[in-house]
């Protein structure tokens, strides 16, 4: 009881207790989703294509996300936030397949932000309802997700490496946990911990990586994907105030919010697949002749894609269907998605030639962005695991 | 080489390096040389050259012109199928590696040695004799002991495609693709081997979770792993034909067995009362326990083992549980698919064809004139009548009564229950008895339509097989 009251009391850390924009007043103007899918077009072609090459190298494009953020690109899932009163999956991956196209780094932090407000809009925390969710939003706080390791430690995958000690009003944080993205000074991100003490429990909070305590480093160098924020987070005695807790009792908050994760992933593939098979698609006249002894020609990829983009879809409308089969098919299209990225790219590689092969060309940049997609957590590996162990069940 | 100017059909100017391939975009024009967007190709000075290759304007034609010559010489045809021929619009594709899926395989490939055959499968593909499943803890075989041929090696003896570990998550007739994790599969023909699950019911209870069933190969070696390690308690729910089976095959393990069922007698609905009561005798000689109008409420863990809850309130303690109430057709993926089912998925008795012209099914799954059969024997005549039809063949699938061998060691049992269309006509009527040994006819009108037989009179089992086959047909004609 103690820990649902205390959700409700100010913070006191973050900054004031009203809310920046009204919850009631948003969005500022465009509330139906096409109209934002046009500006979100347009904000990609003038703002983040210039810069395409300079965040595969490293530049983190803020700007790029705020006006993303501005577009409506992250509340489009949000019923809350979008105007239409609708968890509308299906037009926040639209958003994100936009994104994707042009920069799957830009794509990946569109997902890290629409998952940081997923995990708020899904809890039954009003103060963060109120005063984060529409700033995270609409782009004017930025942030990501901490999930990687609590979902491989839920798959049995790996233990969970952040551990608390509870407080009357606080959890006291320690840990580190390796690439983080989306982040940045005054950034939010989403963080599961194990607590100790005598209610021994996970936990998940919202936590700000400014709050003392935190440190951000930045060890690794990628191959790819350099610009999207990417840093170890070491956490020392970081006081995480119970007005911050979007999940507890964890295990039914993740249920809830599982699904909507997952698929919400599928944006960055489906963007990523239809770029490469335009790049495919771009070389016929000069290499049809020849491309014909490929497999996977843009035609048919094309039609993968659309059977892909038709399944995920019907599952984005039926975000919150608890049965097994469900989930099962989420985690298959998940999959679908990281098998087809790297096909399609892989078939842009082949397709283009020694024009593909240039240092600052579309299709290398495609290949390493495929890779990601079928790494980053849940790994091609992870779900194949995941559907192993339902079917079994 | 030509100069004038041309542009492409998409309408922007365009001109081709024959050398390296790189493109001058009159829109975009080539800045890092000087040239200004919007320069025509033909007042671009000629002392410039390919940025890409270095080679001079000489050697750039239009790309249209460049790509009419190109497709002079490409092959009409797609040379090869994409993908390591999984799947594509000539073949037949089959779903489902039991031996319903299977048997199509081989039956098409004796009709045409050339038809392209893709099975996917969400299994192994392997191959093992799937009554062999309620009988192999008795002989002391574990699953890999079972299996006849891996899923390779038999799709290479037959010349088929095996997608192995694939599931399907969709089926999309009008384009006749599916819809797999790895990707879409065309096909020409599809054949739906999609099995049958045992029935689930929602149990309560904290280890509701861990009650087993077996239905195939991997369900069998989980079972076996539970069962390592001595003598376990084992409860079986559902007294139907997998229940007795499975009894007298743990026992005959060493283990000790509770059977509930719901009912009043063993094998319900297939066995008269008289032929259940023997074989009521012999499994209690046997110290197998039956407990009849009772079946399990709720699970929960208790110590490393379970306390079973009973629907008469009772509560027994025990090691592992396993359901048996009986197989429910796979129908998800054909009703999703818009294909006309009912309990199991439709099919037409003359060619075992679905409501969609392109989709056949076969096996557990498959409904014909309201029945579905989970038999061996009945199936390989539907795989038969499925590759027959594919190859331009006519040959209906009989719809004849069916037999059934149940392999309960200590009192074997041959049953040929009625056609549920002559159930309510007729009645059992006991033809030899002699302690254990028991002959029961189904009579309708004098025709013997059914039989069950017990200890030695299974040896009658051939003869009045065909008895009931032909007077099913003479009933059949008369109706």
């Amino acid at each position: 009881m103690n820990r649902v009251d205390s959700m409700t009391a100010p913070a006191p850390i973050v900054t004031p207790a009203t809310p920046v924009v009204s919850p009631g007043t948003l969005p500022a103007t465009p509330t139906d989703g096409a109209s934002d899918l046009d500006a979100i077009r347009a904000v990609v072609r003038d703002s983040l294509a210039p810069l395409t090459l300079k965040i595969d190298e490293g530049y983190y494009p803020a700007e790029v996300l705020r006006a993303l953020g501005a577009a409506g690109t992250f509340r489009q899932h949000l019923a809350s936030q979008n105007g239409r009163g609708t968890v509308d999956i299906q037009a926040a991956l639209s958003a994100m397949d936009i994104v994707s196209q042009e920069c799957m780094s830009t794509g990946f932090m569109v997902w890290a932000q629409d998952v940081a407000c997923w995990y708020i809009e899904m809890s039954g925390n009003d103060f963060l309802k109120e005063t984060l969710l529409p700033k995270l939003a609409c782009g004017a706080a930025l942030g990501g997700t901490a999930l990687s390791n609590p979902m491989k430690y839920l798959a049995g995958i790996e233990p969970l490496l952040i551990s608390a000690e509870e407080t009357e009003d606080a959890f006291i944080m320690n840990g580190t946990l390796p690439w983080v993205s989306n982040l940045g000074a005054d950034h939010w991100f989403g963080s599961i911990y194990k607590v100790s003490g005598d209610e021994p429990r996970d936990v998940m909070a919202m936590v700000n990586t400014s709050w003392p305590g935190m440190e951000l480093k930045q060890l690794a160098k990628f191959c790819g994907m350099e610009g999207t924020g990417t840093y170890a987070l070491s956490f020392t005695d970081v006081r995480v105030p119970k007005t911050h807790v979007v999940g507890d009792p964890l295990l039914p908050y993740l249920k809830k919010i599982k699904a909507g994760f997952v698929l919400l992933q599928t944006g960055m593939a489906t963007g990523l697949i239809e770029d490469c098979i335009q790049l495919c698609e771009a070389v016929e006249p000069r290499f049809a002749h020849v491309n014909c002894y490929l497999d996977d020609r843009p035609d048919e990829l094309r039609e993968e894609l659309e059977d892909a983009r038709e399944l995920i879809e019907a599952l984005s409308a039926d975000v919150f269907n608890p049965s097994t089969d469900f989930m099962r098919s989420v985690l298959e299209a998940r999959l679908l998605g990281s098998e087809l990225s790297l096909r399609a790219a892989n078939a842009a590689m082949l397709h283009t030639g020694a024009s593909g092969y240039l240092h600052d060309a579309p299709a290398q940049r495609k290949l390493r962005e495929a890779y990601f997609v079928a790494i980053v957590t849940p790994a091609i590996k992870h779900l194949r695991k995941e559907l192993d162990v339902m079917a079994a069940a | 080489m030509t100069m004038s100017s041309t542009t492409t059909s998409a309408g922007t100017p365009r001109w081709i390096c024959t050398v390296c391939g790189w493109i001058y975009d009159e829109n975009e024009g080539d800045p890092d040389s000087g040239i200004l967007p919007g320069t025509r190709f033909e007042d671009i000075p000629d002392d410039w050259s390919c940025p890409l290759c270095g080679v001079t304007k000489s050697d750039f034609i239009t790309l249209d012109e460049y790509a009419a010559l190109r497709a002079a010489s490409a092959p009409t045809v797609r040379p090869r199928r994409a993908r390591g021929q999984v799947g594509g619009s000539d073949a037949v594709v089959i779903v489902g590696s039991g031996v319903a899926g299977w048997t199509v395989a081989e039956q098409i490939r004796a009709r045409d040695p050339d038809r392209p055959i893709t099975l996917i499968t969400a299994d192994d593909g392997c191959v093992y004799p799937k009554p062999a499943l309620s009988m192999a803890i008795g002989q002391g075989r574990d699953a890999d002991e079972l299996v006849e041929m891996s899923g390779a090696v038999k799709a290479k003896s037959l010349n088929v495609t095996l997608q192995a570990l694939t599931r399907i998550m969709a089926i999309k007739p009008q384009a006749r693709r599916l819809v797999t994790p790895r990707g879409s599969v065309n096909y020409g023909d599809l054949v739906l081997a999609l099995g049958a699950s045992q029935r689930r019911r929602d149990f309560g209870g904290d280890a509701a979770d861990g009650i087993l069933r077996v239905n195939d190969l991997a369900s069998y070696r989980r079972l076996r792993e539970r069962l390592d390690g001595g003598a376990k308690h084992v409860t079986l729910i559902g007294a139907g034909l997998i229940g007795v089976e499975l009894a007298e095959d743990l026992r005959a393990g060493g283990h000790a067995v509770t059977l509930l069922d719901l009912g009043d007698q063993l094998l319900g609905r297939l066995a008269p009362a008289p032929i259940a009561a023997r074989l009521l005798d012999a499994l209690k000689a046997k110290d197998i326990q039956f407990k009849p109008g009772v079946s399990l409420a709720s699970l929960e863990s208790n110590a490393g083992r379970y306390t079973v809850l009973l629907t008469n309130g009772r509560a027994l303690e025990t090691d592992l549980v396993v359901s048996a109430m009986g197989l429910v057709p796979n129908i998800d993926l054909a009703q999703k698919a818009g294909l006309r089912v009912n309990r199991g998925v439709i099919a037409s008795a003359d060619d075992l064809r679905t409501s969609d012209p392109h989709i056949f099914t076969v096996g557990d799954c498959a409904e014909i004139d309201g029945r579905s059969y989970f038999y061996i024997e009945p199936i390989r005549r539907q795989a038969a009548t499925v590759a027959a039809t594919l190859c331009g063949e006519h040959r209906p699938f009989e719809r004849h009564p069916v037999a059934i061998r149940v392999k309960t060691p200590s009192l074997p049992l041959n049953l040929c229950p009625p056609d549920l269309s002559v159930a309510d006509l007729g009645g059992w009527h006991e033809k030899t008895a002699d302690g254990a040994d028991c002959r029961m006819d189904f009579l309708v009108h004098q025709q013997l339509v059914g039989y069950a037989l017990a200890g030695s009179c299974v040896t009658q089992s051939e003869s009045l097989q065909r008895a009931v086959i032909a007077s099913a047909s003479s009933l059949v004609s008369a109706a």
